[in-house]
């Protein structure tokens, strides 16, 4: 089921949190909503949930305006940050909540309800679980009952605010490509809220990188991280450095696109190393450019020539090798 | 869960000696002001034997006023219940002008003397009162008779149960409100399957203390009274009045009787409480 956005704007009080937000997305598609925390992105996904009114603008699912539409009428699952699963209720319980409540006629009986439970919790690996209650169960384990849970009512749109955010790094990268591949396999239409670049690169078919309520750029990963539209989409989507080039102009360039020499070359500029780190495949230095007091970080493989038998306090050339360096008068 | 379980563990660590005696003071503090008295008020009902002490009880007037007590008790209380979900609810779940005023309101019957309220109740509805004309026009008595009663206690249990579930709800938030209503509960059936039983055990602890004031009020009931005997009378009233005719054995008799309904309303508390504790102790996070 596609989602069309139109012109969708909500202020709170004075601040305004979305401002004329217009996107489009495809039936299908895995699309992330990427930004700081304030740009809007959590108040995007509660108004195509109907959590959230709109101030102004229209919400559209498959061509049909549902912006009138109460809640419980959407059909979409919603996957909190928190997963608020039902404090009170068994495992079980959560899952066929969703089936319960159905009004009399569509209501299956309590056979059914049960093997679709039981279903659904071999698809998130957690049938062992059915008796537990939220607080006996992990991160992990929550996050994935709170998914079975949303997918019980068969959603056509599922939306996830911040679904890894509360989960340690090993959980969370485990998590990321499960949800990706049960994306793939029951083909929804899936939104999810996040503001680590790196999840949204992995994860999403698209990403919307947001900022204070407006949207930056729209693309694939690859597309937004190679060719920013903005000086934000820039910094936001990896680490960056800023080269002084004198006459208020300067250069943007990420620390792995630069290359270093022991010795004077031509167009490389000399700088003393402040600190040199191994990070497993890559090393990291660290430099001070005469003319700025901003440093530079620079990242090459390990055994880089540069490196052997370097130490702080030397001198290293470097030169950026942005293929599209950015240049700002 | 680790600071408590840090001065747990440093309690123990510390001087076994200053441990003993806090712990005997305390017990020595409760056997005095708490022990005591109910030792007191039970040896003297049965000075005169188990006989007196049950015809104490069972005289009509005695019997009225429980009757009188419990009626206020069943009324009050209900009418609490209501009216504290209904405005823990607006409180906690929603944002409108004058929520810090209303929050206030319910407070105040905790600030304003039981006396006082009871005066306000005279003042209104008395025979010189606001509206003492057109109510002994159509024939209607309030102050002095049984409506003025229900309402003073109704007046002085006011914020028993909304003050129990306000910050239980702020603290619950509106998550799992809104996951119930995404998975298509409409608004009866999400207050029915995930408000109330979350709100269950505080719910019960604060009907519990509510039911333990109206039963217990003295001071406004006092006021608007007029005690008349078998027709006005609360049980505390009664005490008081057989207390004045040196009646001790009856009063005390019925004091004890009021002393055994606290006694179970507390272990009710108790139990809620613990129930309440049980189910509110965070999760361990990851």
């Amino acid at each position: 089921m596609s989602i069309e956005i139109r012109n969708v704007s909500k202020n709170f009080n004075a601040f305004k949190a979305l401002d004329a937000i217009n996107l489009d997305i495809q039936s299908g598609e895995l699309v992330a909503l990427l930004g700081p925390s304030g740009c809007g992105k959590t108040t995007l996904l509660r108004i195509i949930a109907g959590l959230e009114t709109p101030d102004a603008g229209n919400i559209v699912f498959h061509g049909e305006d549902v912006s009138q539409h109460d809640v419980r009428d959407r059909n979409v699952g919603f996957v909190f940050q928190h997963y608020a699963l039902f404090r009170h209720m068994t495992v079980f319980d959560n899952v066929a909540f969703g089936l319960r409540m159905k009004p009399k006629g569509e209501r299956p009986g309590e056979q059914e309800i049960a093997e679709k439970v039981h279903e659904l919790l071999n698809m998130v690996q957690l049938d062992w679980l059915s008796d537990r209650y939220p607080e006996q169960l992990s991160g992990g384990q929550r996050q994935r009952i709170a998914l079975a849970r949303a997918l019980a009512v068969k959603p056509k749109i599922l939306l996830l605010d911040e679904p890894f955010g509360a989960l340690d790094a090993k959980v969370r990268k485990e998590l990321r490509r499960w949800l990706a591949r049960l994306h793939e396999e029951i083909n929804l239409t899936s939104v999810f809220v996040t503001h680590d670049q790196e999840e949204a690169m992995e994860v999403a078919d698209r990403i919307v990188v947001m900022n204070k309520g407006v949207i930056e750029q729209i693309g694939a990963p690859g597309e937004v991280y190679e060719k920013p539209a903005s000086d934000f989409v820039y910094h936001f989507l990896g680490d960056s450095n800023r080269l002084h080039l004198g006459d208020d102009r300067h250069l943007l360039f990420r620390p792995h696109e630069v290359s270093l020499s022991r010795e004077a070359v031509e167009e490389h500029r000399a700088a003393e190393v402040r600190d040199i780190r191994p990070l497993g495949a890559i090393t990291r230095v660290t430099l001070k450019v005469d003319g700025q007091d901003e440093l530079i970080e620079a990242e090459v493989v390990k055994d880089h020539d540069s490196l052997t038998g370097l130490a702080r306090g030397e001198v290293l050339y470097f030169k950026p090798k942005a293929r599209q360096p950015i240049v700002h008068g | 869960m680790t600071s408590a379980t840090l001065t747990v563990a440093a309690a123990r660590r510390g001087n076994p000696w200053a441990r003993r005696a806090l712990i005997l003071a305390a017990w020595l503090a409760f056997a005095l002001f708490l022990l005591l008295p109910l030792f007191v008020v039970l040896s003297e009902a049965l000075k005169q034997g188990l006989g007196t002490f049950v015809d104490a009880i069972l005289e009509p007037d005695a019997l009225s006023a429980l009757k009188l007590t419990v009626l206020a008790v069943l009324i009050s209380v209900p009418l609490n219940l209501v009216f504290g979900v209904a405005a823990a609810w607006c409180v906690s779940k929603f944002e409108f002008r004058g929520k810090s005023l209303l929050v206030t309101l319910i407070d105040l019957p905790f600030s304003v003397s039981p006396v006082i309220a009871g005066l306000i109740y005279v003042l209104l509805f008395g025979a010189q009162g606001y509206f003492g004309e057109w109510l002994s026009d159509h024939d209607i008595q309030i102050v002095f008779a049984v409506p003025g009663i229900v309402l003073a206690t109704l007046f002085v249990t006011v914020p028993f149960v909304a003050r129990e579930l306000i910050p239980l709800m702020q603290e619950q938030g509106t998550q799992e409100e809104e996951a119930a209503r995404l998975l298509g509960a409409n608004g009866w059936q999400m207050f029915w399957h995930v408000t109330l039983p979350n709100i269950r055990w505080g719910l019960i602890y604060g009907v519990v203390l509510c039911t333990a004031r109206a039963m217990g009020e003295f001071g406004a009931v006092s006021v608007v009274s007029g005690h008349i005997r078998g027709v006005t009378n609360t049980l505390p009233l009664h005490v008081e009045i057989l207390y004045n005719e040196y009646n001790h054995v009856a009063a005390f008799s019925v004091a004890s009787l009021l002393l055994l309904l606290a006694l179970v309303i507390l272990l009710l508390k108790q139990w809620s409480e613990s129930r309440m504790s049980r189910l509110n102790t965070p999760a361990d996070e990851e």
